[in-house]
């Protein structure tokens, strides 16, 4: 059984969760719920639950402050929110789980099996750390979780170079040589990554403008990037790459 | 390269360049007193408006810029004259075409009638001048206001989105949905047909930039009771409205008092244990009508204190956008419009709430 917590400032978002869970959850147990987060805050400490239901937006406190306040994270955690987009976006970019308030069943059960996992594993715990850090930072500096083949690796967003699609595949390169290869589309890709610092400058490529170094019109138009690379610009993509670029079309 | 001429130069080239035509070929006067008396009336004019701009005449009172425009125009052309048939008899051209001892007007007769002429060319100049420099002034204060008009429908929308806040619609949803879970199919029943018709105002004000109070009174009392419900009435309100007021002949910007309410109550009262009060008040006053958005939550400076920094950066604030809202339509429709947002101390010194005065001094016709 899945000793579970609910933390949720408003009650009735937490007896529509309760229902559901009962219902579809059978390996739930529910062991205890709160309005307030710093009553769940001393609950967590002293029921070592496996998993936590944790709002985002809560008065005094939100979600993000209560988990900052302790020591260890050892239990899985799904936030739920209603409508917050940076919050989701930065739940995305970490790869954590989140429900949208009112929270769909399959949804729900899809998200209890991924934390079920992860208690059985007990991984996720870097994702966790690394989502506080970045809901800190600005968006240049947020680091990335991709999937790889043991884990995740966490990638600052300004350190990406640029990204090129490769079928179902998309190859992210470095500012330190590196290349990781992601089991994602490039326009997965594209929505974790800070819209104002990258561009796509062609259907297959993806590139941050702060390593752009120079811009070609010959050619067909390419440009080049300060390690020497060269790439394609695609003609639909040239007005919109020069008009972020701060050149005017003449 | 390019030489730009200003309109200014262009208009006065061309303009005495036709004096100068007109006397020479139709008047038939000798070439050399033509291109003089071309060549004085551009410099005097440009010395006029040189002096035009150096007093500042264009943003003085009519009155004075009349006397001023009918003295500098008097003074420069007698001086203008003057000097000019001065340099025409020096130089000995005024009369190099007469046939000796022929009759000879005595200088200051010549001088007398040229004023006179030159009086009449000064003043249609002036008027010339005034007129173009209204009609471009007209253009671009007509530009600005379209600049204008286009950033208040900007944000309107913004205004819109803020005010159907996602967040509130989902958490209203999920009440609902609660309610349902709960078999308590009355108040769900409720909740739904109250959510609705806000839904509804809300889509039928949408493409309006004003709405009438009495309009605006109605959506404000259907969101609070929407939350009113939601909080299992941890949350009063009162609303307090002078009965002697025609609230539907009053005008207001849409989606004007739910923003504060909204703030009263999520920024207020929500954070305090055994919830909290709002009125709203709407009273006449002066020649106007003034609405109060008074509550007894937590106060602002503590709020802000405990509001997540990052909520604080990445949502859109509804108050700083109604108060650029209220400004852009003071600048639009010249009202009045006021809003005074006042920190409430209790008798301890402490903060103890927040109340808002909006206020709209409106001629009604």
């Amino acid at each position: 059984m899945i000793r579970t917590i609910i933390i949720d400032d408003e009650q009735h978002c937490i007896d529509s969760l309760a229902f559901d869970l009962q219902k579809h959850c059978r390996d739930v147990e529910l062991i205890e719920t709160y309005t307030n987060p710093k009553e769940g805050l001393l609950a967590i400490k002293k029921q070592k639950p496996d998993l936590v239901f944790l709002d985002v937006q809560m008065p005094w406190m939100n979600g993000f402050e209560m988990l900052e306040l302790l020591d260890r994270i050892n239990f899985a955690i799904i936030f739920t929110t209603a409508f917050d987009q940076f919050a989701a976006k930065a739940f995305r970019i970490s790869a954590i789980d989140y429900l949208l308030k009112p929270i769909d069943v399959n949804d729900l059960k899809e998200a209890v099996k991924k934390a079920s996992e992860k208690i059985q594993q007990r991984s996720g715990v870097e994702n966790i750390a690394n989502l506080l850090q970045n809901i800190k930072q600005p968006e240049g500096n947020q680091r990335i979780a991709f999937p790889g083949r043991e884990g995740f690796e966490f990638v600052e967003a300004g350190k990406i170079i640029y990204a090129q699609a490769e079928g179902s595949y998309t190859h992210v390169f470095l500012n330190d040589k590196r290349k990781l290869v992601i089991s994602k589309t490039l326009s997965d890709i594209e929505e974790m990554l800070p819209e104002d610092l990258f561009h796509r400058i062609h259907h297959s490529t993806l590139v941050n403008l702060s390593h752009v170094t120079h811009l070609f019109k010959s050619d067909g138009g390419y440009i080049v990037l300060e390690n020497g690379e060269k790439l394609a610009v695609s003609k639909s993509k040239k007005d919109s790459l020069m008009e972020r670029l701060g050149l005017k079309k003449d | 390269m390019k030489v730009s001429i200003s309109t200014y130069w262009k208009c006065q080239l061309i303009g005495w360049g036709a004096w100068f035509l007109f006397d020479y070929l139709l008047v038939r006067l000798p070439f050399m007193t033509s291109l003089i008396a071309g060549i004085f009336g551009l410099a005097c004019t440009h010395f006029l408006r040189y002096l035009i701009k150096q007093f500042k005449i264009f943003n003085k009172t009519t009155v004075i810029q009349i006397v001023y425009l009918l003295l500098l125009i008097s003074i420069i052309a007698f001086l203008g004259t003057w000097l000019l048939l001065w340099v025409l008899d020096v130089t000995g051209i005024l009369y190099r075409n007469l046939p000796p001892k022929s009759f000879r007007l005595s200088f200051w007769w010549e001088v007398f009638w040229g004023y006179q002429q030159t009086l009449s060319v000064g003043t249609a100049w002036t008027a010339i001048y005034f007129a173009v420099h209204y009609i471009r002034d007209m253009k671009k204060t007509e530009r600005e206001k379209n600049a204008l008009r286009v950033r208040l429908a900007e944000m309107e929308t913004q205004s819109l989105r803020a005010q159907m806040n996602p967040q509130f619609i989902f958490n209203s949803m999920n009440s609902i949905k609660s309610l349902i879970t709960k078999n308590e199919n009355d108040k769900a029943s409720n909740y739904l047909t109250t959510f609705s018709k806000l839904i509804r105002t809300l889509f039928q004000n949408s493409d309006k930039r004003e709405i009438s109070l009495f309009e605006e009174i109605e959506t404000g009392k259907l969101y609070t009771k929407l939350e009113q419900m939601r909080f299992d009435n941890k949350i009063d309100f009162v609303f307090n409205i002078d009965g002697t007021i025609d609230l539907k002949d009053i005008k207001v910007p849409a989606l004007l008092l739910q923003t504060f309410i909204e703030n009263a109550i999520w920024h207020g009262l929500v954070p305090i244990e055994n919830g909290g009060k709002v009125i709203v008040s709407i009273n006449e006053k002066d020649d106007g009508v003034e609405c109060v958005i008074d509550d007894n939550g937590i106060g602002r400076e503590l709020s802000k204190q405990h509001e997540a920094q990052y909520e604080a950066t990445h949502q859109l604030n509804g108050i700083s956008l109604t108060h650029t809202r209220l400004d852009l339509d003071k600048l639009l429709n010249e009202r009045e419009n006021s809003i005074t947002i006042i920190d409430k101390k209790n008798e301890s010194g402490e903060p103890g709430g927040t109340k808002v005065i909006i206020s709209f001094k409106e001629n009604r016709n």
